[in-house]
């Protein structure tokens, strides 16, 4: 099983590798989260869930169900 | 006269369009609806030159042309009606210089539309703190566009973006991406079929059905579905949607990897500190609370001094028109009727100004997102989503725009039910109720050394009540309602910025001034009707008034003011709203009140806020000292019991009512219009009525 | 005087009557609230 945003910790980023369509909104898209570009993990609210991200730039809050079909590869 | 031209304003949420509307239009602009629906529509008027003026459309903020709220879809129905009044001559697309990424996806996907194109650089007096450098010229060849740096909030550029848009003739109409590289074969096809029509205008009109549904369109477009070329599935459809994105991005992506230039060493910002401290597991609440609890003060205790000083004002100008003016009803009518019901509106006006005031500070500042962040979680365990947050709080001022705010909120069966527990929330109306039987039943005192008095605590309680009542429904349609739910969320996390003085004051003004001009006009006319049937009546009980009490009380010695007292209350008893009062007696006898509060509260199911002028009106008509209203209501006595009739026990009932009590024809009737169906106010009317009555009637029999 | 002073109240109470009947008995089609007066109250 390889890692999806929601594996990361506070500060942590990696690099968007693929998603299932059925199961991201084209708004998250839209919000520039697609395969190629970097996601940093800023902060979580308690139960990690929602999780505030930086992906590509901008700055975004998504739920922990749509964090975990995003795959991501880890740096560093 | 000069010559007009229109002027769309376009952009991401949170990019500074506002302040960039407010700063071209200055007061000069005008809040109202796009025709048939409930989307806010801001226009105003900006002088370009001496002969040429720009009539400025201030559309809803929108992250891409692909509409997924009927926000969005005003966006696009503007965009694509050639033949419209508001079509623009020139698009003004507004990016803020921190998320020109994204910012630009809007603006390829407009350019492709061929409607000449401005790109507005906002904020652009933070590229020296962020250290960021733009290659302007570049983003202007690459983009086929004229590109503006602005700040809106510094006042900066403005006059050079007024300059392009004068020249909006010579600008470059050519898209900048090639979407339909994206499946070229059927857009050949679709070019075929539609050799005049912009492809791109085509694309979007067969998308929308993807994602919207009914849009009206215009009648050449229609046809399309019946023309004779391959039709994709909808899965297809999102599939070269997301398609159409990647591509965008790519060519985004490879012209600010040239063009824009953030030197990364620099950007240890406030962002980052002030959410770790805002959004702390820990203090994020506690911060959160503590503004709550600020704001309620304030709307308790700043508003207090305006408000006795209107109130005794009023009091004082209606008996100045009964003692000056020649007798007869006009004047009775004004000293009655007209001056005590103006009063009922004109003394909350300081209220709801504070509340406007924090409401669009916490908006304006980028807290409010940090809320919807914090509570999500929670939210999502009572079936709400923590953009539910925003609704729940501008349910505070208003129900009908706390309604419409729930159209950001992805999933269906969440937003059904933000909209159906919303009503619940302390709204503005209910707030001069409040007041005036807190300042009757509650006493005076404070507790933590004079800093929380018991009236502010019993009002933040009640807040505390609407919240907890609507979020306790939530839980319980959420279990209740057969809707599939899907849990979609995403929200931008904007950046903090000082609030802008102006955008604030703009805020307050407009919401203000519709809340006397609308509730105004209705409070006046339901004063006016009371009044006129309060002062008439039949029979001779009511007509030889005069004659029976003095015969009744002859044997005692009464005073003539005592006996006037007497012939007053004997006439509104036999008036036509004495009779009506009667009727409806037996139904809130056994929560605590009488007949004139009886009256008071049908009077209120076409809005709250008319129960404390329905009162003003119903006990100054005959009698002849103009009192303020509190102390009128003060020395009402129970004519069962005895005793004060406003006291603890008919007091909290009367607020438990209040809370409860679906009393608002207009949030009906929004309600009907956002969720298509009569169904949904008809239960949200029936239930939330009868909870009223069952908790009103229960503090009754348990506190008397 | 007098008599003035009645008509002056009946063209009012007619006013406001036609008013709350237009605004809750007959309520125009789609009137789209608006002209700021977005109903709210």
């Amino acid at each position: 099983m390889s890692d999806t945003i929601a594996h990361l910790k506070r500060g942590e980023r990696g690099t968007i590798t693929s998603f299932d369509e059925e199961l991201v909104p084209l708004k998250l898209l839209e919000m520039g989260c697609l395969p190629g570009n970097q996601v940093v993990m800023m902060e979580s609210a308690p139960f990690q869930d929602p999780i505030y991200l930086n992906i590509n730039g901008t700055h975004l809050a998504i739920r922990r169900e749509t964090a975990q079909v995003i795959q991501i590869e880890r740096h560093g | 006269m000069g010559k007009s031209i229109n002027v769309a304003l376009i952009g991401n949420p949170n990019t500074g369009k506002t302040s960039l509307f407010n700063r071209l239009t200055g007061l000069n602009q005008k809040v109202g609806n796009y025709p048939g629906i409930t989307v806010e529509k801001k226009e105003g008027i900006c002088k370009l030159s001496p002969r040429l003026k720009a009539h400025i459309l201030d559309l809803p903020g929108t992250y891409s042309l692909n509409t997924s709220s009927l926000d969005e879809s005003v966006v696009v129905e503007t965009l694509l009606n050639r033949n419209s009044k508001d079509f623009p001559d020139v698009a003004v697309v507004i990016s803020d210089v921190e998320n020109l990424k994204r910012n630009l996806l809007l603006f390829t996907q407009i350019k492709d539309l061929e409607i000449p194109s401005i790109l507005v650089i906002n904020m652009a007096d933070r590229m020296q703190r962020k250290a960021i450098t733009l290659d302007i010229d570049l983003l202007e060849e690459e983009l086929n566009t004229r590109v503006v740096l602005v700040s809106a909030r510094k006042n900066q550029g403005i006059d050079q973006l007024k300059k392009a848009i004068i020249e909006y003739k010579s600008l470059n109409t050519k898209p900048c991406v090639n979407a339909s590289s994206i499946d070229p074969e059927y857009f050949d096809n679709l070019k075929k079929a539609y050799p005049k029509q912009s492809i791109y205008k085509l694309w979007l009109v067969i998308t929308q059905d993807v994602n919207f549904g009914k849009i009206d369109r215009n009648r050449d477009l229609e046809n399309l579905k019946q023309a004779s070329f391959e039709v994709k599935s909808e899965n297809d459809l999102k599939k070269l949607q997301h398609q159409e994105t990647v591509v965008r991005y790519q060519f985004i992506n490879g012209l600010l990897k040239k063009a824009l230039n953030v030197d990364q060493s620099q950007a240890k910002d406030l962002r980052s500190r002030l959410d770790r401290i805002l959004l702390h597991k820990v203090w994020g609440y506690l911060i959160f609370f503590a503004i709550l609890l600020l704001i309620f003060q304030a709307i308790y205790d700043w508003s207090s001094y305006p408000m006795d000083w209107i109130d005794s004002a009023f009091a004082k100008a209606s008996s100045w028109a009964q003692t000056t003016l020649p007798a007869g009803p006009f004047t009775d009518l004004l000293a009655e009727g007209i001056i005590p019901g103006l009063g009922g509106i004109v003394i909350f006006i300081p209220q709801i100004a504070i509340l406007f005031l924090f409401i669009a500070i916490l908006e304006e500042s980028g807290y409010m997102s940090r809320v919807v962040f914090l509570m999500d979680h929670i939210m999502k365990k009572f079936g709400l989503s923590g953009k539910s947050v925003v609704p729940l709080v501008s349910g505070t001022a208003c129900a009908i725009p706390a309604v419409m705010a729930t159209r950001n909120i992805e999933d269906w069966k969440e937003r059904l039910v933000t909209i159906l527990v919303v009503p619940f929330t302390t709204c503005s109306a209910r707030l001069p109720v409040y007041l005036i039987i807190i300042g009757l039943v509650i006493p005076e005192g404070s507790v933590l050394g004079g800093f929380l008095s018991y009236q502010a605590l019993t009002l933040m309680g009640l807040y505390l009540l609407g919240f907890g009542t609507a979020i306790f429904s939530a839980w319980v349609l959420n279990r209740v309602l057969p809707i599939k739910r899907k849990a979609f969320f995403v929200m931008e996390m904007p950046a903090y910025k000082v609030p802008m003085g102006k955008n604030v004051l703009i805020t307050v003004v407009e919401k203000t001034k519709s809340f006397v001009l609308g509730a105004g006009k209705i409070i006046m006319a339901i004063s006016i009707v009371l009044w006129l049937l309060a002062s008439h009546g039949i029979g001779e009980k009511f007509t030889n008034a005069d004659e029976l009490v003095r015969a009744e009380y002859a044997g005692q010695s009464l005073s003539e003011d005592e006996l006037n007292d007497k012939i007053a209350s004997q006439k509104l008893e036999y008036s036509f709203i004495g009779y009506i009062g009667k009727g409806i007696e037996p139904a809130v006898r056994p929560l605590g009140y009488d007949w004139k509060i009886g009256i008071a509260i049908v009077s209120s199911f076409a809005a709250r806020e008319v129960f404390v002028g329905t009162l003003a009106t119903i006990y100054s008509v005959g009698s002849d000292e103009e009192e303020t209203i509190k102390n009128r209501m003060r020395a009402e006595v129970n004519p069962i019991l005895g005793g004060p009739l406003f006291n603890f026990a008919s007091g909290i009932s009367l607020l438990l009512f209040y809370a409860f009590a679906m009393q608002c024809m207009s949030t009906l009737a929004i309600v009907k219009r956002e969720t298509n169906s009569w169904k949904w106010p008809a239960i949200q009317f029936t239930a939330m009525t009868v909870i009223a009555y069952f908790a009103a009637l229960a503090a009754y029999q348990l506190l008397s | 005087m007098y008599i003035l002073q009645y008509i002056i109240v009946g063209l009012i109470a007619l006013g406001a009557i036609v008013y709350l009947l237009k605004k809750y008995a007959f309520p125009a089609k789609d009137q789209g609230c608006g002209d700021g007066d977005c109903g709210c109250h």
